[in-house]
């Protein structure tokens, strides 16, 4: 884009999708690359650990709509994840406090209930955990165990209705089949409680954006819930089990634990006592492009672009700070692919003094939860949502 | 210190995770696969590092230890503990000591 072309002119090549001209720097590369791909992942995954493997998206596919599957975070608990699987042999187990017990085929699964998509967001709970202050223990995820996708499967309230609950059932646990090398270790189970499990949302899906899920990603059935934390979302789902009491595994009663405060806050030096297990997501917001630490010039167009999401809602309104917070002023919001997806953002700013700037973005969900400035802490590192800050230099 | 790091390999461990399946037939073209790739992480020569080596790798990469934030010495302790008293990590109570040092020097804050 030349030095004359004016505002109107640089609205009109992004909305036209004509990006070239833009004043944008080349995104950074990630810090940290696998050595060696890991099977239907991209190189440029950002690797965590290795075994168990978690890998983090790359950040250039957090301004797209959808995240391809080879760029899907990866995010595992224990090590022996399943290494082979028929898909013409496996089975679901449906059991428990059930009139009738089911060992369902995917086949079984595709061709008895209805099948259904949703775009939803599957975030893990400690997303953004490495920039907590004080730092926390755990995987430090940046901002990418993050991915909007397309799933596929079948309504677990049709399953559940098939196997049909007895009287006085109240939980439904999920089980995956990963194993630790120890016994000792407790098998990664979750659970919902029941209202939650017969809603509309929860699905029990086979493909992710219209192809079988990735072995990374939970071949060959996950349980997918919108709006709430990927914790939820057990992968390789071996067993559906309904509860007449209340469970008591570990992965529940344990770990993904929040402080029970309004906010789900607390300081290193008074730790909460009582907890509860994470549940739904918060608002939230995420720059893209530009890069902190980028320079931009002084006096030329500069276009920022993020994504936003919340529980189910959907987005209201996304707002850029360029002075520190003290105003603000609206982004546009990109297409609508439903209320549990996240929806592209995009600002157009023209920095006007040389020096060190600030850009703060928050967003504010349609039912009105928004981003707050204020630092929130807990031990785990989890529900990060301050607005996120963006520190510039203006050449 | 750094030419005395010892490569620490688990190659194996990418071998054994891949080997589910050892039948001579050829796998149906219905079979699901996964492969990973093996480990490659060099642990600081310190003092300790056999012990948190032994304690750790039966569960868990030691990168899970190089991942970390720089943690105060009683998050480490706690760290221990959990790993002993929930998961059932192989930590004689001697040994503890010498674990936590090994962790604080890579990653004390």
């Amino acid at each position: 884009m030349g030095p004359r072309t004016d505002r109107r002119d640089f609205l009109r090549l992004c909305a036209a999708g004509t990006l070239a001209g833009c004043s944008r720097a080349p995104r950074d590369a990630p810090s940290t690359a696998t050595a060696e791909p890991y099977q239907g992942k991209l190189a440029d995954m950002v690797l965590h650990t290795e075994r168990p493997p978690n890998l983090e998206t790359p950040e250039r596919f957090l301004a797209q709509d959808l995240t391809p599957n080879d760029a899907m975070f990866v995010r595992w608990h224990v090590s022996l994840l399943p290494t082979s699987i028929d898909e013409v042999t496996y089975r679901l187990k449906v059991g428990g406090h059930v009139e009738r017990p089911l060992e369902l085929s995917l086949s079984d699964l595709r061709t008895r209930f209805p099948v259904t998509s949703v775009v939803a967001v599957n975030q893990c709970a400690g997303n953004g955990r490495n920039a907590f202050s004080p730092r926390v223990p755990g995987v430090q995820w940046g901002h990418g165990a993050v991915a909007n996708a397309r799933w596929t499967g079948v309504l677990l309230r049709d399953v559940l209705a098939a196997a049909a609950p007895r009287p006085g059932a109240i939980e439904v646990t999920f089980g995956g089949m990963d194993r630790a090398p120890l016994e000792s270790v407790p098998r990664f189970e979750k659970s919902l409680a029941m209202p939650v499990a017969r809603g509309d949302g929860p699905l029990l899906a086979w493909a992710v954006n219209d192809a079988p899920l990735p072995m990374l990603n939970g071949y060959p059935l996950r349980l997918v819930v919108p709006g709430w934390y990927s914790t939820y979302w057990v992968k390789a789902l071996e067993a559906v089990t309904v509860l007449d009491h209340a469970f008591e595994g570990y992965w529940m009663k344990k770990a993904y634990r929040l402080p029970a405060t309004d906010d789900a806050s607390e300081t290193p030096g008074d730790l909460q006592k009582d907890t509860v297990p994470v549940s739904r997501m918060n608002v939230r917001s995420l720059f893209v492009p530009p890069r902190p630490g980028e320079t931009l010039r002084h006096g030329a167009m500069v276009e920022l672009q993020g994504v936003a999401w919340d529980a189910g809602t959907g987005i209201a309104r996304v707002e850029l700070s360029y002075d520190g917070g003290a105003s603000w002023q609206d982004g546009r919001l990109e297409r609508d692919l439903g209320p549990f997806a996240w929806r592209r953002w995009r600002a157009v700013w023209m920095p006007t003094e040389a020096g060190p700037a600030t850009v703060l973005a928050r967003a504010t969900s349609v039912k009105g939860e928004r981003q707050e400035a204020r630092p929130r802490w807990n031990r785990a590192g989890y529900m990060r949502n301050e607005p996120e800050r963006l520190d510039l230099v203006i050449a | 210190m750094s030419t005395a790091r010892r490569r620490v390999s688990f190659a194996a461990w990418g071998v054994l995770l891949a080997c589910s399946s050892p039948s001579a037939a050829p796998p149906p073209p219905t079979l699901h696969t996964l492969r990973l790739p093996s480990e490659d992480v060099t642990l600081p020569d310190l003092p300790g590092r056999a012990k948190v080596t032994s304690a750790c790798v039966v569960c868990h990469t030691p990168r899970y230890v190089l991942e970390q934030p720089p943690l105060p010495r009683k998050t480490w302790e706690a760290e221990v503990d959990k790993m002993r008293k929930t998961y059932g990590a192989p930590v004689a109570d001697e040994d503890v000591p010498a674990i936590v040092e090994y962790l604080v020097a890579v990653r004390g804050g």
